[in-house]
């Protein structure tokens, strides 16, 4: 009788989950299938379309990079202390996932763009935001670094304070501590809050756009495709930039998953 | 040596101190206390990563309240390990070696094979060094921890509740490790726990923590015996707690609101104390067999047996309620059982005298 | 333990009946949205985006003067407007161009694959404009640019300036049918591969046919270099913003967008700027040709001619009626009012092709064929 009506429990969560998963897949799937592998191939052969791919991956790597040692300091002071207006700088950092994209680009204009308080200021140095692969950077590193730094504080809260206590105890500095003893332990949440960073600055648009439309990356690009020559001409980019990210999500998550089961924490 | 002076600990609404406590060089002192009475909180001010309210902390005679952790050499060990997960046994114990001693070698920085060594030896972890923490067993965890703290040359160890984590069986032999290590290193040890017998093991020298202050300090044996209030008293398994008013000519006798009267020992301090007396110096006797010279001799009847191993707790109501524990051995000579008549005698120097606050 | 276990049971299943509700709330929430289409009529209009002030102005004035009538806007560069219509099958009242030559190849020559029709037959050519150079507020090139040195100061390392993409807009041509011409107007034949060259990844050429017309070669893929100083948009409009805040010293416009946003500007010779009737043979001497292999459904050809803005009904609008009135209404005293006031020179009286085709309403705005 329990086993029974437990099951009708697991049973709504599968269907709910199976719908969420289904609206995903099915728009997904058959853009692929639209594609075709022939015509992915020809795609390839652009050199736009290529140029763009590795514009996209590579510009949201390096604005992950610098989210990473800007942001985890940040995540890692957020999550040991307690200081005044800490709620303040968590909401602060929240900030750029409410933004539109668009005004995000526009704000970022403002400060970085030619007649921008930095722009004027970087611009003796022959530092430009506009059209510029810097531009497209900083956009992506605007919009995302919340889930860099949300992902990693949420990690580092949860590796036991008092490991550090013991290594401090050990002669350890807390900058030390810090390296030797949280952070090995941390390092695969930080890392799934880095490839969620990457990943929603490949996928933008709207800050870029605004910000740095040249170069293009390859939301810019499809956009420019599909306006300007129709949906076949849109496609392949787009499908390319979800298979390779699909591609390396699933190569981190194969990395990270076999780990879990070892990690008790505070049971040693 | 470990010196507290005045210090006060605070952890959100909850605080602990002023307290004054001396433990000198090589001992070994027990922070006795219930659970919950801020043990914790002096242990993590002592090794530095809380900051103190108020006061002054000191190791080996040097003022160490501004030193930040790392700088104050004193070790800590919990009662959980907190061993490093994702080092192996030997990385945790090597964790505190010192280029500077000679203990970290290469540019790699590889620990010393030698110290390493001798210290697994010394607590017994020979065999654990490759394996992981997490496949250790609660004891074997314990010597790992105390191994690690050794490792840095601390100048004086702490040990927040070090054995409530680990069974019975492998309770006593770490014991064992403690003493004989702490001993051979002739470090200062505070040593915090609520287990009285954990502490007339192992210390030196007992301070009763109740309530946020030091109510006493003294040898384990001297504080059982006398110990300074009823709080300390009750926490020390001194169950027979009276109020009992002195006799205006005898100040060695005092008289209890049910109309029994008392003798003691020495003349009692104050007009209106509380006696205590430990259930084991509470002796049982069929009705009418008790020692004539017995000074005290109470009427009493059995309302409830605990056995307890190789003891039991007897229960009675004279009409008062009294506790004695005698050997299993005595209750089945006895022949005791719940309602039956007995006697019971305490002898005047093992009552003691708190006086009431 | 059968209580607990009754509990259990209570909860799981309270669980499961919450999660069905929360669905099917979600669910509804969903087609509500799905329907909220209003019960207003509706008339879409797809424009170039260099209309966008005066038109969005005119759609407001529509709307108040046709009470229950709602007017849905969109604007893209003036190749990409006609191309939401035939290419992508987005079904529009009313689809205006910035230029007039671009209807027939892409709407008379394009068959709706629906109906088996072409997707236009006529249109209605009503305004007129001419390229000019505009001036950022914030730039230094502010005092210094004139008409007679503009083309030399531009070739400047320190100078950026915004073009609109010739594959997606007509101001994109245009302008690059403005640098050719100025070739023989200051009489220097260097001057356009001076301007050009070594902006793009892929250069854009020029030769003089048998017939004596330069041809403009515009290569497949279009990209600027990193630090070119040429900043490409896919509509003259989005330049605008960028002159407005500084990130361009300036740019090619047409002129009622210029002074719509009250920009200074360098008024271009009439010989070149595109903006006079009279020298039309003289337009005609360039070409601008696309090489689109990959994409090649717009015939890539566009000839230099005088700027002309047209309009047209297209075969499939939803609602014929709404989009006559609203052709009529641009016709109109009301229409023509408003584009002036925003400096948008109009063409009195405006004028057909294949009249014959044309709605009633239109006809008779226009006050007679042609």
């Amino acid at each position: 009788m329990r086993g029974r009506r437990l099951s009708l429990f697991w049973a709504a969560c599968a269907v709910a989950g199976a719908l969420l998963v289904a609206f995903v897949v099915l728009p997904a799937a058959s853009m692929i299938a639209g594609a075709g592998a022939g015509f992915l191939g020809e795609a390839l052969r652009q050199g736009d379309i290529r140029r763009s791919l590795w514009l996209t991956v590579s510009a949201a790597l390096i604005a992950t990079a610098i989210a990473f040692v800007v942001g985890v300091p940040l995540a890692y002071l957020l999550a040991r202390r307690d200081f005044v207006g800490k709620r303040a700088i968590e909401g602060i950092i929240d900030l750029p996932i409410v933004f539109p994209h668009t005004a995000a680009g526009i704000a970022l204009l403002m400060v970085w763009g030619r007649d921008g308080i930095m722009g004027r200021l970087l611009a003796p140095f022959g530092i430009s935001f506009t059209e510029t692969v810097a531009g497209i950077v900083l956009a992506m590193l605007f919009v995302s670094l919340p889930f860099l730094v949300d992902t990693s504080r949420e990690t580092f809260a949860l590796v036991d304070e008092r490991y550090e206590h013991v290594a401090r105890t050990l002669g350890s500095s807390p900058g030390g501590a810090f390296l030797r003893v949280t952070f090995p332990q941390a390092w695969r949440g930080v890392l799934a809050g880095a490839v969620l960073m990457w990943g929603r600055g490949i996928s933008e648009f709207g800050a870029v756009v605004i910000l740095a439309y040249n170069p293009k990356v390859i939301s810019v690009l499809t956009f420019e495709l599909f306006e300007g020559f129709g949906l076949r001409a849109a496609q392949p980019p787009a499908v390319l930039i979800v298979i390779v990210a699909f591609v390396v999500f699933l190569v981190v998550r194969t990395v990270l998953l076999p780990r879990r089961g070892r990690s008790r924490k505070g049971s040693a | 040596m470990i010196g507290l002076r005045g210090v006060e600990v605070a952890a959100g609404a909850f605080s602990v101190g002023p307290l004054d406590l001396d433990v000198p060089a090589g001992e070994y002192a027990v922070l006795l206390g219930p659970s919950g009475a801020g043990k914790t909180l002096v242990l993590e001010a002592l090794a530095g990563v809380r900051r103190v309210r108020a006061g002054r902390l000191f190791v080996d005679g040097a003022d160490v309240t501004r030193l930040p952790a790392e700088r104050r050499r004193v070790g800590l060990v919990f009662q959980d390990g907190l061993l490093f997960p994702h080092l192996s046994v030997a990385a945790n114990v090597a964790y505190g070696f010192h280029r500077g001693n000679g203990e970290r070698t290469g540019w790699l920085r590889r620990p010393s094979a030698e110290r390493l060594a001798q210290l697994a030896e010394e607590v017994g972890i020979t065999h654990l060094l490759k394996r992981r923490p997490q496949t250790l067993s609660g004891g074997e965890r314990q010597r790992v921890a105390l191994a690690r703290a050794l490792a840095a040359r601390p100048r004086a160890l702490l040990l927040d509740e070090p054995l409530s984590a680990v069974d019975v069986e492998a309770r006593e032999e770490l014991q064992e490790v403690l003493r004989s290590v702490c001993r051979r290193e002739g470090l200062t040890v505070l040593h915090v726990t609520h287990d009285r017998a954990e502490a007339f093991a192992l210390a030196d020298t007992c301070a009763l923590l109740v309530d946020g202050t030091l109510r006493q300090t003294g040898r384990p044996q001297d504080v059982l015996r006398w110990p300074a209030d009823e709080a300390v008293a009750r926490f020390l398994g001194a169950r027979n707690v009276v109020r009992a008013v002195r006799d205006e000519s005898d100040a060695r006798l005092a008289h209890l609101a049910t109309g029994v009267a008392l003798r003691v020992a020495d003349p009692l301090p104050a007009a209106a104390v509380d006696l205590v007396m430990r259930p084991e110096d509470v002796e049982v006797w069929p009705v009418g067999a008790a020692p004539p010279g017995a000074a005290n001799r109470l009427r009493a009847t059995v309302v409830r047996l605990v056995l307890q191993g190789g003891h039991v707790l007897v229960g009675a109501e004279s009409p008062a309620p009294m506790e004695a524990l005698v050997t299993a051995r005595r209750a089945e000579d006895l022949g005791l059982r719940v309602g039956a008549a007995v006697e019971l005698t305490v002898a005047p120097a093992c009552v003691h005298s708190i006086p009431t606050t | 333990m059968r209580r607990n276990e009754r509990s259990a049971l209570r909860s799981g299943s309270a669980a499961a009946a919450a999660l069905a509700v929360a669905a099917a709330v979600a669910l509804c929430l969903l087609v509500a949205l799905a329907g909220c289409g209003g019960k207003q009529r509706q008339v879409k209009l797809i424009y170039a985006g260099s209309l966008i002030v005066p038109f969005e102005r005119l759609a407001t004035e529509f709307e108040r003067t046709h009470p229950g009538v709602e007017v849905l806007t969109e604007s893209h560069g003036s190749i990409q407007v006609l191309r939401h219509v035939t290419e992508l099958g987005d079904r529009f009242d009313l689809a205006v161009s910035a230029d007039e030559q671009l209807i027939p190849p892409l709407m008379y020559d394009r068959v709706d694959p629906d109906t088996g029709k072409p997707y236009a037959s006529w249109y209605c050519t009503f305004a007129t404009n001419r390229m000019v150079l505009a001036i950022s507020p914030k730039s230094p090139l502010a005092g210094e640019l004139t008409a007679e040195n503009w083309y030399g100061r531009l070739t400047g390392s320190d100078v950026r300036f915004g073009l609109a993409d010739p594959r997606f807009d007509a101001a994109g041509y245009r302008a690059l049918m403005v640098l050719q011409l100025a070739e023989g107007e200051y009489d220097d034949p260097y001057l356009f591969e001076d301007m050009m060259m070594g902006r793009f990844t892929s250069p854009v050429t020029v030769t003089r046919d048998a017939r004596g017309v330069d041809v403009i070669e515009i290569p497949e893929i279009l990209e600027t270099q990193a630090g070119s100083g040429v900043v490409l948009r896919g509509a003259s409009i989005q330049l605008v913003a960028l002159l407005e805040s500084g990130d361009l010293d300036c740019a090619f416009e047409y002129e009622s967008v210029a002074r719509q946003h009250g920009l200074k500007y360098v008024r271009l010779p009439s010989a070149i700027d595109l903006g006079e009737a009279a020298r039309r043979a003289a337009y005609r001497r360039v070409e601008v040709k696309l090489d689109s292999r990959r994409f090649a459904s717009v015939k890539p050809v566009f000839r230099g001619d005088v700027i002309r803005y047209a309009f047209t009904i297209p075969a499939n609008a939803p609602d014929p009626g709404l989009a006559g009135d609203l052709a009529a209404f641009l016709l109109g005293a009301d229409g023509r009012r408003i584009l002036e006031a925003d400096f948008q020179p109009v063409l009195t009286p405006p004028t057909l092709d294949h009249a014959s085709a044309a709605p009633q309403e239109v006809r008779q705005a226009c006050g007679g064929s042609r």
